[in-house]
């Protein structure tokens, strides 16, 4: 069986799907491997590492992708430029695509990968059970992302993060406000922490105080009953509205004193939520800074805008994505983990092993043999079919 | 009657002694001493009695003396650190069983008539019988569940705790009984008998890893016991160290139960009607019970070992315990001993989250040591000590299938010699299914806060 | 402070009552056990849990004073009975002291043979 590993074509992604070490492990199972070539180098990984691994280094992209059973991706297939082809359509029929597809918004890219009748796998669906955590590919990206925020935070702010008491003054511990408590927010926290930073921390599920104050930070308490919280997964749910007015205010208290605020509240599949308004933001202190990691998703914060770094109302709002991305080496070295770990559970015999018995296989399946087996895929494409998902 | 005169007087400094003596045991610098000065205040008890005018005949006391000295020092001597509580018990329930004996001895020696005119001596002569009897088999009880001779699982049926109370109430009207009619000798040996079931009924329903709450709790009787025959024989010095045995037992019981966490109306009565024992789990110690020792035990564990391996979880986080657990690591490694971090890769509730405090801590990264690194080296390793983790390091997910952990690599701390677990309770981590390293037969369970009990082993070891 | 002034007047009671006369004895007793219990209940309330297993070590063999009851039994002149019933408590009870103060001896002699100036000398 041979896996592909091209270069990712979009201009801010630095990150590779493959590293030394998963391409040894895929060797060792058996499977041989093409690397394009140029591919690790933004990850500062060599051809040369690549093939000492064991994979042959491809020159032409066409021919990498035709020859390819299974390709492992970062970004979802586009338009490759250079050739002026989709990179789909330089896929064999019926081949594999692993990856991170975002299918709840990409209807477009689902029709398509249906209609070239690859079969695809999208890690940012898998089941979160204790099986499945050395492929949670969410996780780790989120991770840096968290970690990231507050180097962005602390780089934009004019003052330093800690206290220090010193014959020239005392400066005084910024004040640092993370709102949302998950993977990412947790990072943050830990990461301003180690800063000096002082952080108080926001969430409308009332079980992650005791992780916060495991880090040292102060939860601000909400009050709401837990099971409006939390859906099933742990994943904070949509509010109803008067717990949406509590946060609100809040929020809006806090964020007075804050000179760092870190926003991180997703919902699966919809339009982030807006938690930070103009009015809001015009309460701040001049220079403090926001950085809104839910820029793509519509962002958390009114003003912010994707991808920019921009001044409004004298503070700073960073809503720079794919943050992962600008921490290439160990974004690729935990994705190219993830990625292999969830190929060497999907590969049997020289083959990929579609098992929908598995809950792994069956959460994580987009489309196969021209079908979209995806059940919140199919609900949103209005496809009304019924399969066996939860 | 000159002999007399030095009675009192020996009565009494036995009796200081044995107040400075418990004062002292509960200080950690001054418990040596307080133990030797309880035990001058017994010797001098000891021999003011011996000199006590109705003392005549001293065959049976020297014959006796000399065979219980000896076994007595045989138990003490020969005795593994870890099977304190089980020496605590046995003797215990032997001085119970003299209590016991001496009451008996006084009904049967003293005529009705007697008991008629000292109506109390009557109560007290039952009381003696009642909590010697009970505090004997009771402690009995205690050690085979505790070696395990006896299952650990608590024995229970429906309406047992009315049972037990009205079996209670049955006694005491007995001896109410007895007191105004002391003639019926039947109804006093049938109490006797009552008695001694008693100690069985009571103790069968508590579980296995309470057994030193329970054992603390009938070294109260005891003292009660001996107190009452000090009633009986107008012996001061009886009811002072009774008395302060009695009291002193039975608020240390308290406070056992509140440093795990639980009520002591759950311990002694809660079993009946619930199910305790993990469904689903066998295999594992002798019956799937815990076995719960206290900081001086696993104290002893730790200073006996060459390597131990922390295993940190979320509850180490939680409990803010990670500086304390570097103290205490860094007195193991000024001994000798070495000492690892296994960090699981999803231990805690983000990445790295062990990571973040161990540093804090200023742990070095060199003795973090990863999962698939660590993990041969835990059948060499002395003891691993588990510190607020749970399902990172539950056997079931590697053993068996069909759980929430199922396949999700583990550390493998159920492999090294022995382990110790500092938790708060028994209660499940995030998965919410038992842990089977819990009740495995190395397995020693240390209840209370993270952060408490590891500044206490550090305190105990840096005695 | 307020534990050496209860033991003061418990040892003063004791001092002050006789052997024999009976109602009066009996109620010194009394105040003599009702003291001794409070007495009991301060020493041991803010003992650490450190301590819970030698303390109750330490206790137990204090509980051995039975030892007491059992000599009178075995040794006065009682019917052989009782001399019997005496005999097998004391040598229960002599179990219970000596067994008693060694293991907690023991306990806690363990600390100390394996101090830091000991180890560092290996």
């Amino acid at each position: 069986m041979k896996v592909s590993i091209p270069k990712e074509i979009l201009a801010d992604e630095h990150r590779v799907a493959a590293t030394p070490k998963t391409v040894a492990k895929m060797v060792k199972a058996g499977i041989s491997v093409v690397v394009e070539s140029g591919a690790g180098l933004e990850s500062c990984i060599t051809d040369e590492e690549f093939h000492q691994a064991g994979a042959e280094i491809a020159v032409n992209v066409e021919s990498l992708l035709n020859e390819a059973d299974v390709v492992l991706k970062v970004q979802p297939p586009g338009l490759n430029e250079s050739t002026g082809t989709h990179e789909l359509d330089m896929f064999q029929k019926g081949a594999t695509l692993i990856g991170v597809l975002q299918p709840l918004i990409n209807h477009d890219l689902v029709t398509k990968l249906a209609e070239r009748r690859i079969t695809a796998f999208s890690l940012d669906c898998l089941p979160r059970i204790a099986r499945a955590q050395a492929m949670d590919v969410l996780s780790s990206m989120s991770t840096l992302a968290g970690y990231k925020s507050v180097l962005l935070a602390a780089n934009a702010l004019r003052s330093v993060l800690p206290m220090l008491t010193t014959a020239a003054g005392t400066l005084y511990p910024a004040q640092t406000l993370i709102i949302g408590a998950g993977v990412a927010g947790l990072q943050a926290v830990a990461t301003a922490k180690r800063l000096g930073s002082v952080v108080k921390v926001f969430d409308v599920r009332p079980v992650v105080k005791e992780q916060v104050e495991s880090l040292g930070a102060e939860f601000i308490d909400m009050d709401v009953d837990q099971q409006q919280a939390e859906d099933a997964g742990g994943y904070a749910k949509e509010q109803s509205v008067d717990v949406q007015q509590k946060a609100h205010e809040l929020i809006g208290q806090h964020i007075k004193q804050a000179d760092i605020v870190i926003t991180t509240a997703l919902i699966p599949g919809k339009k982030a939520p807006i938690l930070i308004n103009e009015e809001m933001v015009q309460t701040m202190k001049i220079g403090s800074v926001i950085v809104d990691l839910a820029a793509e998703q519509g962002g958390n914060c009114e003003l912010s805008e994707p991808g920019k770094q921009i001044i409004q109302h004298g503070v700073t709002l960073i809503g720079l994505v794919n943050l992962p991305s600008s921490l290439a080496v160990h974004g690729s070295l935990m994705y190219a983990n993830n990625l292999a770990n969830f190929l060497l559970h999907v590969y049997d015999d020289q083959q990929i092993a579609v098992n929908l018995e598995d809950e792994i296989t069956r959460q994580t399946i987009i489309t196969h043999q021209g079908e979209v087996l995806h059940s919140g895929v199919q609900e949103v494409l209005g496809l009304g079919k019924t399969a066996e998902t939860s | 009657m000159s002999e007399n005169l030095l009675i009192e007087p020996a009565y009494l400094i036995a009796a200081v002694l044995f107040i400075l003596g418990i004062r002292d045991l509960s200080s950690a610098e001054t418990a040596r001493r307080g133990n030797l000065l309880a035990s001058i205040g017994m010797f001098l008890a000891i021999v003011g009695t011996l000199l006590h005018a109705d003392i005549i005949g001293y065959q049976w006391i020297i014959v006796g003396m000399i065979i219980g000295s000896i076994v007595g020092a045989v138990m003490a001597i020969f005795m593994p650190m870890t099977a304190m509580p089980e020496r605590i018990a046995i003797v215990n329930g032997l001085g119970g069983a003299a209590s016991f004996l001496v009451g008996i001895s006084e009904y049967y020696r003293q005529s009705a008539e007697f008991f008629l005119n000292h109506q109390f001596k009557m109560g007290v002569v039952g009381f003696e019988v009642l909590l010697g009897g009970l505090t004997f088999t009771g402690s009995m009880i205690a050690f085979f569940k505790l070696k395990g001779l006896i299952s650990g699982t608590p024995v229970t049926y429906q309406g047992q705790n009315a049972v037990n109370i009205a079996w209670l109430v049955l006694m005491l009207a007995i001896i109410g009984y007895l007191i105004i009619v002391p003639t019926t000798p039947v109804l006093f040996y049938v109490m006797m008998v009552m008695a001694v079931m008693f100690g069985v009924m009571f103790v069968l329903p508590i579980g296995g890893a309470d057994m030193p709450v329970v054992i603390a709790m009938l070294n109260a009787y005891s003292g009660l016991a001996a107190a009452a025959t000090g009633f009986v024989l107008s012996n001061n010095v009886l009811i002072i160290a009774g008395a302060l045995d009695g009291s002193s037992g039975f608020f240390l019981s308290i406070l056992m139960c509140r440093a795990m966490n639980r009520s002591i109306g759950n311990v002694l009565f809660g079993a009946v009607g619930q199910s305790v024992a993990a469904p689903g789990i066998s295999g594992g110690g002798d019956d799937g019970q815990p076995q719960s020792i206290s900081v001086t035990e696993a104290a002893g564990m730790l200073l006996g070992a060459q390597s131990v391996i922390i295993v940190p979880g979320y509850g180490m986080a939680a409990a803010g315990a990670h500086f304390a657990v570097r103290e205490l690591a860094d007195l193991l490694k000024s001994r000798g001993t070495s000492v690892k971090y296994a960090i699981h890769p999803v231990a805690g509730r983000m990445p790295g989250h062990m990571n973040v405090l161990l540093a804090d801590a200023n742990v070095p990264y060199d003795e973090l040591v990863e999962m698939d690194d660590v993990n041969p080296e835990f059948p060499e390793t002395d003891v691993a000590l588990v510190m607020g983790a749970n399902d990172i390091c539950n056997p079931v997910a590697r053993d068996s299938a069909g759980t929430p952990i199922d396949g999700m690599p583990i550390i493998d701390a159920d492999k090294a010699k022995s382990v110790i677990v500092i938790k708060r309770s028994m209660s499940p981590g995030f998965a919410g299914i038992p842990n089977k390293l819990f009740v495995a037969p190395n397995t020693y369970m240390l209840f209370g806060d993270g952060k408490l009990m590891a500044e206490q082993l550090a305190e105990t070891l840096n005695l | 402070m307020n534990t050496f002034a209860i033991s003061t007047v418990v040892l003063a009671v004791e001092a002050g009552a006789e052997q024999t006369a009976e109602p009066q004895s009996l109620l010194a007793a009394f105040y003599i056990f009702v003291l001794a219990s409070f007495l009991g209940y301060q020493l041991i309330i803010r003992v650490p849990p450190l301590l819970h297993t030698p303390l109750m070590s330490g206790t137990n063999a204090i509980s051995g004073i039975s030892l007491v009851g059992s000599l009178v039994a075995a040794g006065a002149d009682f019917p052989l009975v009782c001399n019997i019933l005496g005999f097998i408590a004391v040598v229960c009870s002599m179990c219970n002291v000596v067994g008693g103060f060694m293991i907690t001896d023991r306990m806690l002699k363990m600390f100390k043979a394996a101090s830091p100036h000991d180890k560092a000398k290996k």
